[in-house]
């Protein structure tokens, strides 16, 4: 208990002696961050009160040419070598109304009683739309808006800018470069107004390769007393033949915003423009390049040479990293040079493993500029101090108009005896099947000869691989259907009538043979309206010939047909119920008939 | 009904046969002693390092409508001895389309990427390794696996029709969906085959313009060795599309086609 109140007490102390030590000289203080700018601008007014926690919320004066946007605050307590200090910060977000020169910050803090008043700050405010100009400020004076926005030097402003609410300017460095030689091309838009919905289309860069420069840069400037913003945007360009070369205009649309209040939408007052206006067309004379040597491979520009060795002692077996470094102002794109010379320069002392060549290209001071690098592991085959030999590269320099050969550095590597040469694989002379090499070729016997596939090969294989498709689709349609047919018994009849009664017709022949002509008569009545019945899945026996014809009319059986047939019924009934025997021929006459019949019954109840 | 059965199989072994019969007369020819004298004259040229009589011999088989892999491996072996990087990188892509799963194609071509192109190196994609029969297999060796599964998939099917089963209905089922996914794939590998080709840069100072004849503006340098997909023809212009997506029109003369198709 004692130890607590023993470690309370100084925290108690220092409590209260806070306030005390916090209390002495009281300053307050008004800064902006900017002294100068545009109507539509926004502007931050800071107010730093130190030396007191116990103040009033300053009241600001002079702000009738300001709308107050936004306020904010912070305090911060420090105690730095038993000093403890208190600062507290407002910062007001203002929008000026009109353009002009103003004392603005002036404020009063009411610090515990006392009343406390802030510097004024001057401001300028200055009309983005054309109007009243600050005197102050010289023509091509560039102000810089905000950290994002850049230093421009000096233009040359392009005479009809004036009064030109908008103006897009292209301009190139050289109009007399060489074919490959670098021209920077710049597109220059100046704006007096807001632009909305702005859209450039590029030039058409015939016969040119194009690499964009980073950063689009933007400023303001002051031209005949006029505020413009200047938007620049630059391209690399390569001719690639030469002659006259004609780079088309750029063009820009959008829509250009007239009103320069920015409440003036609340009120309906917007006066919108339609924009649509092109840049001028620059024409280049571009220039071959003379005797060209040999070995030249389209370099142009200014460059350097570095050759790095990672070491230069070292063991058979070990490696040592080669690396030769292009860089300058240039494309080096195009830099070439065959690991497959240096493997051949080399082979008798050098095992060469090459990587892929890096280009990187930058932007630097609004100029390509580009590094090139070849890296090469070299393992040394034998003992002793070996030569690195010489690589050269041939580069046209168009300022001075001379071709210079680029030599990488002279490199001697000692090399002592590591690991057994004959283990390692080194010591050998069979350099073309080493293992960075390509795989041999494929000498063995070709057994048969693919030719292409013709589409009639097409053709065959598409049946091929349908046919067994279509023949199981057969196969089970013809399972379905006996399947149903074997389930349905009237189908059977049906199908089977004709062969049925064929075969009892054949059977009834003996009677006709052994003259038992009633019996034949009576059977064959029976075996027609038999046939009908199973025909048209009807009970056949219990027919009357009436209900016969009534029956084959419906089915569509020919007139001549159920003539024929009734006629057999009539003839057989007759017969049945006659009492004579006086039948002779009857009944081969009807069983002829009925043979007829029944032919001509499947035909048409078959339909 | 068991007659018709014996009849059924019996067909089918019939049909079985002589889809066989018909399937291995109409892709296996045998090479001509003639076209094997010009294939081992062109390999000897090549062990003398006469390269450039080695390339003619090649190309006189190519020219001749034969289309194997070796003949196309050796052509890109002896382009690359000439130090024509590019024409081996065409030959090499041509022969891997020949024979999709040969070791020695793969690793030539792997090391004339890693060496002189600036192409990166083919990440091989998951896809290609869930469809493996489309990426492994060539357009012959799909077609033949089709019609195999085909004659295999119906028959299982003609079993299952009369003996209904568990076990063949599974069987049957299942390959369905496999022919189905093989006749997709052979479909869309003949498409691809005449529709889609891809090609590459192999002159050097070639342009990319923006249109099909020199005086279209220019969009770019062409980049010997780099891989490109034709996407358009036009006289003697290609519409191309490069490795970073730009499209552009290049001269038929600074491209040459991976056109091995079968």
């Amino acid at each position: 208990m004692k130890n607590l109140i023993k470690s309370f007490i100084p925290t108690i102390i220092i409590m209260i002696m806070i306030p005390l030590l916090a209390y002495g000289q009281v300053t307050a203080y008004s800064s902006v961050d900017k002294d100068t700018l545009l109507l539509n601008d926004q502007l931050n007014l800071t107010i730093v009160i130190s030396g007191s926690d116990n103040i009033s919320e300053p009241k600001l004066l002079g702000l009738n040419n300001f709308i107050q946007l936004g306020i904010s605050s912070s305090q911060n307590v420090q105690i730095v070598n038993s000093q403890i200090s208190s600062t507290t910060q407002y910062t007001y977000s203002l929008m000026p109304k009109r353009p002009g020169v103003f004392k603005i910050g002036a404020a009063d803090i009411n610090v515990e009683g006392q009343v406390l008043r802030t510097n004024p700050v001057t401001v300028t405010v200055l009309k983005n739309a054309s109007g009243q100009q600050n005197n102050q400020i010289n023509q091509n004076t560039l102000i810089q808006k905000n950290p994002i926005q850049y230093q421009v030097n000096k233009q040359k402003i392009p005479s009809n800018l004036i009064n030109n609410d908008i103006l897009i300017d292209a301009k190139v460095n050289n109009n007399n470069p060489y074919v490959n030689e670098q021209v920077v091309y710049t597109l220059n838009l100046y704006l007096r107004k807001e632009l909305k919905r702005a859209n450039i289309e590029q030039p058409d860069f015939k016969d040119f390769i194009v690499e964009p420069l980073k950063d689009q840069k933007q400023s303001i400037i002051m031209v005949d007393n006029q505020y413009y913003t200047l938007i620049q945007q630059s391209y690399a360009l390569f001719p690639t033949t030469t002659g006259k070369l004609t780079i088309q205009p750029s063009k820009i649309s959008g829509i250009m915003v007239n009103s320069s209040d920015p409440f003036d939408f609340i009120y309906g007052n917007s006066n919108n423009t339609p924009i649509n206006i092109k840049s001028n067309q620059i024409t280049l004379n571009v220039k071959g390049i003379p005797n060209k040597p040999s070995n030249f491979q389209d370099l142009i520009g200014n460059f350097t040479i570095r050759t790095e060795i990672d070491k230069r002692k070292l063991k058979t077996g070990d490696t040592a990293t080669l690396r030769i470094i292009l860089s300058g102002k240039g494309n080096l794109k195009n830099a070439n040079y065959s690991d497959y010379d240096l493997n051949e320069e080399m082979k008798d002392c050098f095992k060469v493993y090459p990587t892929k060549p890096q280009t990187v290209i930058t932007d630097k001071s609004g100029n390509i500029s580009s590094i090139k690098t070849f890296k090469f592991d070299l393992v040394p085959l034998k003992t002793g101090k070996l030569k690195i030999p010489v690589i050269n590269f041939v580069y046209f320099n168009p300022e001075e108009k001379l071709f210079h050969t680029l030599k990488s550095e002279i490199i001697t590597l000692t090399v002592s005896k590591g690991a057994n040469q004959e283990e390692l694989g080194l010591n050998t002379n069979n350099t073309t099947n080493r293992i960075d090499d390509i795989l041999g070729i494929h000498a063995s016997e070709i057994s048969t000869n693919n030719e292409k596939i013709l589409p009639q090969d097409y053709f065959i294989y598409f049946v091929l691989s349908v046919l067994p498709i279509i023949s199981l689709l057969v196969i089970f349609y013809y399972k379905k259907h006996s399947d149903f047919i074997n389930g349905n018994d009237f189908i059977i009849k049906e199908r089977q009538a004709y062969k049925t009664a064929t075969n009892q017709l054949k059977k009834l022949k003996t009677l006709m043979i052994n003259g038992e002509e009633k019996e034949l008569l009576i059977n064959l009545e029976k075996l027609v309206k038999e046939y009908i019945g199973n025909k048209l899945n009807i009970a056949g026996g219990s027919l009357t010939t009436k209900d016969v014809e009534e029956i084959l009319k419906k089915h569509g059986a020919a007139p001549k047909t159920i003539l024929l047939t009734l006629e057999i019924l009539n003839n057989c009934e007759q017969i049945r119920y006659s009492s004579t025997n006086n039948i002779s021929n009857q009944g081969e006459i009807s069983y002829i008939c009925t043979h007829k019949v029944l032919k001509l019954l499947d035909k048409e109840l078959g339909k | 009904m068991k007659k018709t059965k014996i009849i059924i199989v019996f067909l089918i072994i019939l049909f079985l046969s002589l889809s066989t019969y018909l399937f291995f007369i109409t892709t296996s020819k045998p090479f001509q002693q003639e076209n094997m004298t010009i294939f081992n004259n062109a390999n000897n040229f090549y062990q003398q390092k006469e390269y450039n009589k080695s390339i003619l011999l090649y190309k006189l088989l190519i020219n001749k409508g034969i289309t194997n892999a070796d003949i196309y491996y050796n052509l890109a072996n002896s382009y690359y001895k000439n130090k024509q990087f590019a024409e081996a990188l065409v030959n090499y892509k041509n022969a891997e389309i020949l024979a999709p799963r040969n070791a020695d194609i793969k690793a030539n071509i792997k090391f004339i990427i890693d060496q002189y192109t600036n192409n990166d190196e083919a990440i091989k994609p998951t896809y290609q390794t869930i469809l493996f029969w489309y990426h492994y297999l060539n357009l012959e060796e799909l077609i033949k696996l089709t019609i195999i599964t085909s004659l295999l998939v119906c028959s299982i099917g003609v079993i299952y029709i009369f003996y209904k089963h568990v076990l063949t209905s599974s069987l049957f089922y299942i390959g369905i969906i496999i022919l189905i996914t093989l006749f997709l794939s052979t479909f869309i590998k003949i498409y691809k085959n005449y529709n889609y080709s891809e090609g590459i840069i192999t002159k050097n100072s070639g342009l990319l313009k923006s249109g099909n004849n020199e005086s279209f503006s220019t969009l770019g340098n062409l980049v010997l060795g780099d891989e490109v997909k034709i996407l358009e023809k036009k006289g003697n212009w290609y519409k191309i599309k490069l490795n970073n997506d730009k499209k552009g029109w290049a001269n038929k003369h600074y491209v040459s086609l991976i056109d091995a198709h079968m």
